[in-house]
């Protein structure tokens, strides 16, 4: 009897990392970061080449599953190099005095299927404010991919350059593949 | 705006003028704050400095003392009138108050203190020489009327225009991987004042007083388009620039005239009038103005441009004058079309090589 009881506390031991969240590493060839600028007669691609991501997944609790990123600024890239030189100087992105973005995932709530909604914090110029968007991911035994797009007020982080000839607005696309 | 009958501007009115110039579009407030504003202020001040210096003029005071009267504060007018467009542009968006602003958000807006200061303190001292060979006066190249800056002045300005150059300079743990450029830059943009602000007083000295304005608003423009296609508040600033030289220079040329239908003594040449004034307005602040646009864009670019378009953009009024030395004794018909001719065929290589609308514009 007693040896019955050992037995299954060892199980019970021995499952509860299942049970516990779990870290995985970025892969950053699968990841991508790329947003669409538009204005009247036009719009223009970008993105950022280097970021960094952590994430604990609790696969029985995903909402309880953490993920903050880091964006390098200076990273970024765009469809066309005199926009690219552009973007990093105090118009846009300023990347000397702020070299760094950061997200920080505040809340998760898993929907159907694969889908969900996550809610962040998304520090930018300096000035943090609060960004919701809907996830969509896809696991496997060897990897876990997010995906989600979504839009940004520009202007909310006091990026103002070119008000009514560029549009406040900025979509985001964020793919993250972690592998397992 | 209401007026009570004390005479004091209700509260309410001045609220209701900044909401309504909050609600200007992104061009409204451009041609406002760069263009609009700084051109009234300093037409106003010009129109002060004229009339205060012609009333003194009239009780009997040298023509030295209302054409320093007259020069000081058309410097603080210019300096006043950039600073009025740094204000207007930066104060809806700055986080920080506005003083904080223009004097320590960024490196390139701190240097219209010493340019300020300085041009108010010499112009201030400066003295008129009658005869270029005076004692005290610059030696060298021969004048052909009266006018200049002492010698020790220029050692002033010298030291000004270093302050001016470290001023510009960025600094700080985001800026360390460009520090090395500091050992070139301070030195070049110091040269590229004083030699602007010293050949600029050649030109003065030699009948060209009245348009050596013309030549500083040339030599905003290569500055202007580098900036154009990196960053637009030094772009915004180098258009106020332009718009309160321009005024400025139309109200010198004004005073100029109006002082020569008063001037019965031949031996008082109102170009020596247009010389203070065009000197100490022109000469030093454009030139700081010129090379703090011109270091600006060099810090906070990612481009490679070739050296030849900063050496335009640092030394064109230069070029430009230096062109002009040796047709210096011929008419204005003469040489104001060479200087303008060299002068668009200087902007027109940047903005070739620059190509700021071409197929990479944006």
């Amino acid at each position: 009897m007693r040896r019955l009881f050992l037995m299954s506390a060892l199980i019970c031991v021995a499952a509860v990392p299942c049970l516990q969240a779990e870290s995985l590493d970025l892969d950053l060839e699968g990841s991508k970061i790329s947003f669409v600028g538009t204005k009247k007669d036009g719009k223009h691609d970008g993105g950022f080449k280097k970021f960094s991501a952590d994430v604990d997944v609790n696969w029985e609790d995903p909402a309880s599953s953490t993920l903050s990123m880091k964006i390098d600024a200076t990273s970024i890239w765009s469809d066309n190099p005199k926009l690219t030189n552009h973007l990093k100087n105090p118009d846009f992105f300023d990347v000397r005095k702020y070299p760094e973005i950061k997200f920080e995932a505040t809340k998760l709530e898993p929907g159907e299927e694969n889908k969900g909604k996550m809610t962040g914090e998304l520090t930018l110029l300096g000035k943090t404010e609060e960004v919701e968007m809907s996830v969509v991911s896809e696991a496997s035994e060897s990897m876990l991919m997010v995906r989600s797009e979504f839009k940004i007020d520009r202007t909310k982080w006091g990026m103002d350059y070119g008000q009514g000839k560029v549009d406040n607005d900025v979509s985001v696309k964020v793919q993250l593949k972690f592998k397992r | 705006m209401d007026l009570c009958p004390s005479g004091m501007v209700e509260a309410n009115s001045i609220r209701r003028f900044i909401k309504a110039a909050s609600s200007l579009s992104i061009d409204q407030d451009n041609f406002v704050a760069c263009v609009f504003a700084p051109a009234l202020f300093i037409a106003a001040i010009g129109a002060l400095a004229v009339s205060w210096a012609a009333r003194r003029r009239r009780a009997g005071a040298s023509d030295s003392t209302c054409h320093m009267d007259c020069g000081w504060m058309m410097v603080i007018g210019w300096c006043g009138s950039l600073l009025l467009s740094l204000y207007l542009r930066r104060w809806h968006d700055s986080p920080s108050g506005w003083w904080e602003t223009v004097t320590m958000d960024e490196a390139w807006t701190r240097v219209v203190w010493p340019m300020g200061l300085f041009g108010l303190v010499l112009a201030l001292r400066t003295r008129l020489d009658r005869r270029g060979t005076q004692p005290g006066s610059d030696s060298g190249i021969a004048d052909d009327q009266g006018g200049g800056i002492e010698s020790v002045s220029w050692m002033r300005a010298g030291i000004v225009a270093v302050w001016c150059a470290y001023s510009v300079m960025p600094s700080g743990e985001n800026w360390t991987d460009l520090y090395e450029l500091h050992r070139t830059w301070v030195p070049l943009m110091a040269t590229a004042v004083i030699a602007n602000a010293w050949w600029l007083d050649r030109m003065a000295r030699s009948g060209a007083s009245s348009w050596i304005g013309l030549v500083v608003l040339a030599g905003l423009g290569t500055p202007l388009l580098l900036s154009s296609v990196n960053y637009a508040a030094p772009a915004e600033w180098a258009v106020a620039a332009i718009s309160a030289t321009m005024v400025g220079f139309l109200i010198q040329l004004g005073w100029a005239w109006w002082l020569t239908r008063q001037t019965k003594d031949e031996s008082e040449k109102s170009e020596s009038v247009a010389q203070s004034v065009s000197l100490w307005m022109f000469a030093f602040p454009g030139s700081v103005m010129i090379a703090a646009s011109v270091t600006t864009t060099r810090f906070r670019t990612w481009e490679e441009y070739p050296w030849w378009v900063y050496g335009i953009g640092l030394f064109l009024p230069t070029i430009v004058s230096l062109a002009d030395f040796p047709i210096r004794r011929l008419s204005w018909k003469v040489r104001l079309p060479v200087a303008a001719t060299l002068a668009i065929l200087l902007i027109g290589m940047c903005f070739w090589e620059l190509d700021p609308l071409g197929a990479d514009a944006y």
